[in-house]
């Protein structure tokens, strides 16, 4: 039986009550998707990448429209609550938006912080401006995203409207089903946010996951913007995101890979403009089988722009990490400062890393450096804290967690800060 | 050098001149059995010879193109001239009995004067074969051999065979193949146990048929404990049509040995220079490769060392000099496959006009290869706003003992060194130079004399009014 098809594109656009354009896109990008074989490993973005046990193909689940109250949400979510500074957040559990809570005085500023669906009744044309341009078809999984997604987010801020405390969306992941969903954030002229999306979930049987960032920021528009996901076993997590950054806009940019079975963040910062600058971090933490991709790319395509990205992981077991990371600089690119470094932490002789960090300069007047290391944990360190009276694991937890830190210090969400702490925690004891 | 010498040589090609020789067989074009057949007729191979570049040339053709790196769409496989054979006597071990029309080729380009200087042996390769090879008396009385690849395959077959293809073999990728079923002149090089060879080995390649590829193919054995260099040159005159290089280059280097093979490719600008190296390292042996790519149209060439028992050590230099129409794409590869290997990349790419180099590299650490380590360090320099340069470092970890560090840097011409040296009186397209001439001083310093002073001159004209 056949099951991503156009029927199934069609029945998710109806209950969602969609408008005809954005049917018209998810056909076109069903098309890409029939068109795309799926990646092998014969590709050299996914020469890593073993998708032989990926749940491929596995059918989409469908919009039910439930709601619950606060104290129904499930337990996964309530605890996150409970620690969280959010100051609105949305509540996803599968395709459906459950519950939402956004203060009253952000709305009243113009600020828009609803589900896709809602967003396109109530703000079509900021929606129509947007979304499908960060990522549509790049590539199989985007166009299964572009063709089936269920859900999303979506955060507008009106010019010059700066939100201080972060906005936050909690997915629950159900499991046995596909679930594709998407996140669009458009911030005006000079508006500032923070948008934290989170992925969560028991262990679940083989599950495909999709999920999309686009990310509009027009000129002088400063976005910090985190993906964390801490997915129980048995995910296949694809995640894409795109942000593109017009004259002297801000992106500070955080990827969290801590859970799942496999993971892939496809992680794009787009320069358009002068003065443009982002930052990106990264951090991943491997244990078991899991396996985490990540593919970045700081494409500086005006001058006098910047990028400095940061990805920094470890890995234990059999856990394998892939980082493979360009800066791009256009012909005009002139005076671009780009800087890009993977740290990476081994941890068990079965672990394994690759790391490709990547150049493409068209441009002269220039300061670009990257660099790369892999290697176990320091002796001598380890040696000076057992001189000091720790046991040798607790040493090694130690700096396993010293060495995530450089990162999490980066970060200055208290909360999400504490959050990761505490799962990295627990993950060094495994 | 006087200044009017220097002059002339930057406003063209110093290796320019088409040479009047007139080869005794030439190949029909295109690579085809025939063809291969007509080469094998040509060299007296045994049969074993005859089947291996039959077998090579079906795994040619079944291989498709890379579909990765520079564009060879210009490169036109089917309509090159394969083989060339420049004259009756191959291997001569005087230079008075080479024709002489190729003897005065050699002597425009100072060969015979630098093997009386400074060489401990000399070969010489015109189009497809090697028309000289000698070696100091005292070395070959020490065992030494040094002769044409065709000589080694026929005096000393056992080795020979030991050894041939079991470095690179045919099916490693498509130029490789293609070398296997067309190869045709390169070195045989051993060295027995312990015999240290003080004075550099040389060999040198000329190109003088249009539209044709040569497919040199050198085999280099370093016994235990034993020493040597071996040093490449290559140039060839331009033609308005593309020609091929297409060498393979295989190196073993046993316990405790030591090996140094420099290459300094100045192929005129209308060259494909598509070329395999590979070097076997065994206990506690150390490689070093010395790579230097200034000329051809597009080079793709990645010296890798693999190191295979506990000990071994590779050190890889590879500088690359690109102008407009030019693509460089070189780099280097190590495999650390024992414990307590260790390895260094240090690469340095100048790009100029619409010049772009490439450094394309891996670093691999199969598991069990405790305590590993590998460094690597690239570093480019960019002339003009059009120039381009990549990066395409791969680093792969399996071993959880193993320290890998990568870093690159991208960087032009620093204005603040440029206004200090003119206060100092220098010119600024001088002091330009001096900076380049700086840039790549830790690889430079590491090469023959006459090869570090080519460079030199080399950047000089090429920096002459660059800037300002």
């Amino acid at each position: 039986m056949q099951v991503l098809d156009k029927t199934q594109v069609e029945a998710i656009s109806r209950a969602l009550k969609e408008p005809g354009w954005v049917l018209e896109k998810r056909l076109k990008a069903l098309e890409a998707f029939a068109r795309l074989p799926y990646p092998s490993k014969k590709e050299e973005a996914w020469r890593y990448t073993d998708l032989s046990e990926a749940p491929l193909e596995q059918e989409v689940e469908t919009p039910k429209g439930r709601r619950l109250s606060r104290d129904g949400l499930p337990e996964l979510v309530k605890r996150r609550l409970e620690k969280t500074d959010v100051s609105g957040f949305l509540v996803f559990v599968g395709p459906d938006l459950v519950y939402a809570e956004v203060p009253e005085e952000l709305s009243a500023k113009g600020l828009v912080f609803t589900s896709l669906a809602e967003a396109l009744k109530t703000h079509p044309g900021k929606v129509e401006a947007t979304l499908f341009r960060g990522v549509y078809v790049e590539d199989k999984f985007a166009a299964e995203n572009s063709a089936f997604f269920t859900h999303g987010a979506f955060l507008y801020v009106p010019a010059g409207l700066e939100v201080e405390k972060p906005l936050g969306v909690f997915k629950v992941l159900e499991g046995g089903k596909a679930s594709a969903g998407r996140s669009l954030i458009f911030l005006e002229d000079n508006a500032k946010a923070a948008y934290i999306e989170e992925y969560l979930s028991l262990d679940l049987p083989p599950t495909l996951h999709l999920s999309a960032t686009e990310m509009v920021l027009r000129p002088g528009a400063r976005l910090r913007h985190a993906h964390v996901q801490t997915l129980g076993d048995g995910v296949w997590h694809f995640h894409r995101q795109r942000a593109l950054l017009e004259r002297d806009a801000a992106l500070n940019d955080l990827v969290v890979n801590l859970g799942g079975r496999y993971a892939r963040s496809e992680v794009a910062s787009e320069l358009l403009g002068p003065g443009a600058e982002s930052e990106m971090l990264g951090l991943y933490f491997g244990h078991g089988l899991q396996h985490f991709d990540h593919y970045t790319l700081q494409h500086h395509v005006e001058h006098h722009t910047r990028s400095d990205l940061l990805y920094k992981g470890a890995v234990k077991d059999e856990a394998r990490a892939v980082f493979s990371g360009l800066i791009k600089l256009e012909r005009g690119a002139q005076k671009t400062d780009a800087y890009q470094a993977n740290r990476n932490l081994i941890l068990s002789p079965t672990a394994r890393v690759d790391s490709i960090p990547q150049l493409e300069i068209g441009a002269n007047d220039v300061r670009c450096t990257h660099g790369s290391t892999t290697a176990p944990v320091d002796e001598m360190q380890l040696f000076y804290l057992q001189s000091r009276g720790l046991p040798r694991s607790l040493a090694q937890e130690l700096l396993v967690k010293a060495h995530l830190a450089d990162v999490l210090n980066r970060i200055p969400l208290k909360a999400l800060r504490a959050h990761l702490e505490a799962v990295i925690e627990e993950k060094v004891r495994i | 050098m006087s200044e009017v010498d220097l002059r002339a040589l930057g406003e063209e090609y110093k290796y320019h001149f088409v040479d009047e020789v007139k080869p005794v067989f030439v190949a029909e074009r295109g690579l085809t059995r025939r063809v291969i057949e007509a080469i094998s007729y040509h060299k007296g191979e045994p049969e074993w010879m005859l089947k291996f570049r039959l077998r090579a040339l079906e795994i040619f053709q079944k291989k498709p193109m890379p579909t990765w790196g520079p564009d060879l769409s210009g490169l036109d496989l089917d309509n090159l001239v394969y083989y060339v054979k420049p004259a009756e006597v191959r291997d001569a071990k005087s230079w008075e009995e080479i024709p002489e029309e190729i003897r005065r080729t050699y002597e425009r380009l100072g060969i015979p004067e630098a093997e009386r200087k400074v060489l401990a042996g000399v070969g010489a390769q015109y189009d497809s074969e090697m028309v000289y090879h000698r070696v100091r008396e005292e070395l070959e009385r020490q065992g030494v051999i040094f002769v044409a690849i065709e000589e080694g395959m026929k005096k000393y077959e056992d080795l020979f065979k030991e050894y041939f293809a079991k470095v690179v073999p045919p099916e490693d990728n498509k130029f490789a193949a293609l070398n296997s079923a067309a190869w045709s002149g390169g070195s045989f090089v051993y060295i027995p146990p312990g015999v240290k060879v003080e004075l550099p080995l040389q060999a040198y390649f000329r190109v003088n048929t249009p539209e044709f590829g040569q497919f040199e193919r050198t085999l280099i054995i370093v016994d235990e404990g034993a020493e040597v260099h071996y040093i490449e040159g290559c140039t060839a005159p331009m033609y308005s049509t593309e020609s091929l290089h297409t060498g393979v280059i295989e190196i073993v280097v046993k316990r405790g040995a030591r090996s140094r093979y420099t290459t300094i490719q100045n192929w005129s600008t209308n060259m494909y220079n598509l070329v395999t190296q590979r070097a076997l390292v065994y206990g506690d042996a150390f490689h070093e490769w010395l790579d230097g790519n200034l000329g051809s149209k597009v080079t793709m060439k990645y010296p890798s060392s693999y190191l295979l028992e506990p000990g071994a050590r590779t050190e890889i230099l590879s500088i690359a000099f690109a102008k407009t129409g030019q693509h460089q794409d070189t780099g280097a590869k190590i495999i650390l496959a024992a414990p307590h290997t260790s390895g260094t990349i240090v690469s340095k790419s100048i790009s100029k006009g619409e010049g772009r180099a490439s450094y394309r590299g891996l670093v691999k650490v199969l598991e069990g290869a405790r305590g590993a380590k590998a460094n690597v360090e690239c570093d480019a320099l960019l002339i003009d706003p059009e120039s381009r340069t990549d990066t395409y470092p791969y680093i792969e970890i399996e071993e959880d003992t193993a320290h890998v560090g990568h870093e690159a840097t991208v960087s032009k011409i620093n204005d603040e060194q440029i206004f200090y040296l003119q206060t100092r009186g220098l010119k600024e397209d001088e002091a330009a130079a001096l900076i380049v001439r700086g840039f790549i001083e830790p690889i430079a310093k590491e090469l023959p004399l006459e090869y570090a002073v080519e460079l030199n001159r080399l950047i000089e004209l090429e920096m002459e009014g660059s800037v300002g």
